[in-house]
């Protein structure tokens, strides 16, 4: 049977257990999710039961079970950008968008996401809107970049 | 450039490095080598650093600038990328050199300097501002009057040895790793070395894991090597997750074939045939560069069968860690890696004798790794010299907070925390005071001004009960609240807590509802919440007693470290949290109370104009007032106010 996700599996022919998180990881990179048809696709795959690929995929950060919002916003957790007010700049982004970690919101247009480290330090606290760094962020300025995503064509 | 193919002929080249026993003395290959470490170079060569902390910066625009001055000025210039000198405060860190001159690095380089600083020094004339200094390779000239990039108080009096080639060589090239010397150390050891003569040099080296608990290397590897079994597997923990530490990153970034060597010589020694390298899937670019790496080393057929005729056989594979904390624990690592939720086990048995899929199996960390090629190519002897008695060699580690100059720095051990932060660290950002240092994460503990003093070694460190822990410093001062910090450490384990053993899994959340409590103003303080709160707090020191004392393993067992450490050293302040419900460093977002300054308020309403809760009343031209009721304390007004007329209480 031939499906989307039969090519990522056949990298695989082992079909072992081992190889669950790589093929998740390959599934997550080419649909920038997990659907859940590619969860029994799998499980069939390499005969284990769905139940344990969820208790696995759930288990690590990476794995996202929808498809996510059109603005991705991930806000930094490291230690540098807390000390420098992370906390004010979370709080404000879920205040502003009614959003927790891990939720979209339900125009599709955000979703929110807490990483543990950017990697850019020296510029605390930092956001990234799909992929694109913010540095020096305040609860100001979130206002001002989130009506900007909103309206892109006042500003 | 991710593929690493390698030309045929410049891959001829590079197998004469690794083979020739002098290729020094080989006039054509000398020549070579100089090329290749671009002591001499044809056309105007600028590197520009390019790892994650850069990535930040505009560097396509800067890119465009080079083209732009290229096209204007007409001299060709020959654009490479490199890894980071540990310097990322300056970022981006920028080098470039001219024919037959020492290279000048600048940091940091804004889009439309570099015009200027290469048609300035293309007339022999250096531009001073924002110069790093000078490096001379080989025999180039030098530029008078300059200094050199050593002695700039970020790089002055570090001993640079795993470092040595960060910054300086491009990290998707294993031709530069090679024309320094690189991957000499392996090749040697296959051809001409038993893994027993070998292992005496790890022995002799005293080498001790760096991932904090410093526990001696070659224990291990004996023991790992002496298990029997068909299969053997050296791990390369490559899967960085302490939420302040990014020295590892910056590492694998800037020069990911040390590793790779590290790697190759452990799994020699040992006697494993298969070595898996596991780093973390969010660090997109190491990830590539390491991936690049490694085939590289394939093509050059430093990876694969009988590598270079010695009848060896290594392969090595690169998994990307799906994002757990606690997968920084050998026994999560490996059930990790094998399919499973990334839960620890018991232990024993170690890895070293019952490790993935139940077969003999190493595990280090990249920077251990990163150490081996050094004892091994240069001796045990050499390796000595540098450290103390107990902690021999170099550490790495990376700065932030509130620190003037930010970065990876790698020092000798022996030396103070006060020294890193005071002179490699610049002092505290704006000359603010000192308050504290929480060293190694989440699972480390703040340090006092006193401990500061206590040189940086493994024995010592145990001794003053302090945690060393992977490398992380995040230094706080005044205006930041270790009460906050406290809660969201707690909240990062809670977060990250396996949820295997109970002493983690619930110990974290309540010590985090407690911390909850204690940051947060109830809107009304109803009837039980003082008490809640009161009767939290005594209970905090017990609950983090318990967790240290029976959690499984070593997240949960240090993870009560800043709690611990916190309450000793700011009792004052928590106390002042709990009573007197304020925050005097102004962090707490719901502790504090705003109020405006009568005098330097001019009324310029922006402050009304921003206040989410309506809670500020005035017009133009009057003093403004808040009301302490409507007020949730999110900051706003005393962000917007340009006129220093909200006062924090």
């Amino acid at each position: 049977m031939e499906s989307e996700f039969s090519p990522i599996l056949k990298k695989y022919p082992e079909g072992r257990r081992e190889n669950l998180i790589p093929l998740l990881q390959e599934i997550q990179d080419t649909r920038g999710y997990i659907p859940e048809s590619a969860i029994s696709e799998v499980a069939e795959y390499l005969e284990m039961p769905a139940v344990k690929i969820f208790s696995v995929a759930t288990f690590y950060n990476e794995f996202r079970f929808d498809p996510g919002g059109r603005f991705h916003i991930q806000v930094c957790q490291g230690i540098g950008c807390q000390v420098d007010g992370s906390e004010r700049v979370r709080k404000e982004i879920g205040r502003l968008l009614g959003l927790n970690p891990g939720e979209t919101s339900d125009d599709g247009l955000f979703s929110l996401e807490w990483v543990p480290c950017l990697g850019v330090c020296q510029e605390a606290p930092v956001i990234s809107v799909n992929g694109k760094f913010y540095p020096k962020m305040s609860a100001v300025k979130i206002k001002a970049l989130i009506d900007e995503i909103k309206n892109p064509a006042e500003s | 450039m991710i593929s690493g193919v390698i030309h045929e002929q410049l891959r001829a080249d590079l197998l004469k490095f690794l083979l020739q026993e002098d290729p020094g003395a080989d006039p054509e290959l000398r020549k070579k080598q100089k090329i290749l470490r671009r002591e001499r170079i044809e056309n105007a060569v600028v590197l520009i650093d390019t790892t994650s902390p850069t990535s930040i910066y505009p560097l396509d625009a800067l890119k465009a600038d080079i083209e732009i001055w290229e096209a204007s000025s007409g001299i060709k210039v020959d654009i490479v990328e490199t890894g980071s000198l540990g310097l990322i405060s300056a970022g981006p860190v920028v080098g470039i050199q001219i024919p037959g001159r020492a290279r000048l690095y600048y940091g940091p380089v804004q889009v439309g300097d570099l015009q200027g600083i290469l048609g300035a020094i293309t007339k022999q004339v250096v531009p001073e501002e924002n110069l790093i200094g000078q490096m001379i390779l080989g025999n180039q000239q030098a530029w008078e009057g300059i200094p050199s990039w050593e002695d700039h108080p970020f790089f002055k009096g570090q001993e640079r040895r795993v470092m040595g080639l960060c910054g300086v060589v491009d990290p998707c090239s294993a031709a530069d790793y090679i024309a320094w010397g690189g991957y000499r150390a392996f090749s040697k050891s296959i051809r001409f070395y038993t893994d027993k003569e070998l292992m005496k040099l790890i022995e002799e080296s005293e080498l001790r894991g760096r991932s904090g608990s410093g526990f001696p290397a070659a224990q291990k590897w004996i023991r790992t090597a002496a298990t029997v079994g068909e299969k053997r597997y050296v791990l390369c923990n490559a899967d960085e997750s302490d939420p302040g530490g990014y020295m590892h990153r910056i590492l694998i970034e800037s020069n990911p074939h040390i590793i790779l060597e590290g790697v190759m010589l452990a799994a020699y020694i040992i006697g494993a045939n298969h070595a898996i390298i596991y780093t973390r899937s969010r660090y997109r670019m190491a990830v590539r560069r390491l991936q690049c790496a490694i085939n590289q080393a394939r093509a050059l057929g430093l990876i694969g069968q009988d590598i270079l005729g010695s009848g060896y056989t290594l392969d090595i594979q690169l998994r990307r860690g799906p994002g757990a904390f606690v997968c920084g624990e050998e026994t999560a690592l490996i059930a990790s890696l094998e399919g499973k939720r990334g839960m620890p086990r018991t232990k024993p048995p170690y890895p070293a004798t019952q490790g993935l899929f139940g077969k003999p199996t190493l595990v280090h960390n990249v920077e251990t790794l990163a150490q081996v090629p050094l004892i091994i190519g240069q001796g045990p002897e050499w390796y000595k010299r540098t450290g103390t008695e107990s902690s021999r060699g170099t550490k790495l580690f990376s700065l932030s907070g509130k620190i003037s100059r930010m970065g990876v720095v790698e020092m000798a051990f022996g030396t103070t925390v006060k020294q890193v932060i005071e002179g490699w660290g610049g002092g505290i950002r704006n000359g603010r005071p000192f308050k504290s240092v929480l060293m190694g994460g989440p699972s480390g503990k703040f340090m006092s001004d006193a401990q500061l003093k206590v040189p940086i070694d493994f024995d010592r460190f145990d001794e003053a009960g302090l945690v060393m822990g992977s490398g992380s410093l995040v230094v706080l001062d005044d205006e930041s609240c270790p009460v906050n910090l406290m809660k969201n450490m707690i909240d990062f384990i809670q977060q990250e807590s396996c949820g295997k053993c109970i002493p983690c899994r619930d110990g974290s959340r309540r010590i985090k509802d407690i911390f909850e409590m204690v940051t947060s103003r109830p809107a009304e303080e109803r009837s039980h919440a003082a008490l809640d709160r009161f009767k939290g707090i005594t209970q905090v020191n017990d609950l983090a007693t318990v967790m240290q004392e029976t959690s499984l393993c070593g997240l949960g067992k240090t993870a009560p470290n800043p709690i611990l450490s916190g309450f000793e050293l700011f009792r004052q302040e928590l106390e002042e949290h709990v009573f007197d419900r304020t925050c005097r460093a102004g962090v707490c977002q719901n502790l504090r109370l705003f109020a405006v300054d009568p005098v330097a308020c001019n009324g310029c309403n922006i402050c009304y104009i921003k206040c989410p809760e309506k809670a500020i009343i005035g017009s133009p031209r009057q003093v403004h007032y808040i009301v302490g009721e409507l007020c949730t304390g999110c900051g706003k007004c005393h962000e917007v106010c340009k006129f220093n007329a909200i006062i924090v209480s």
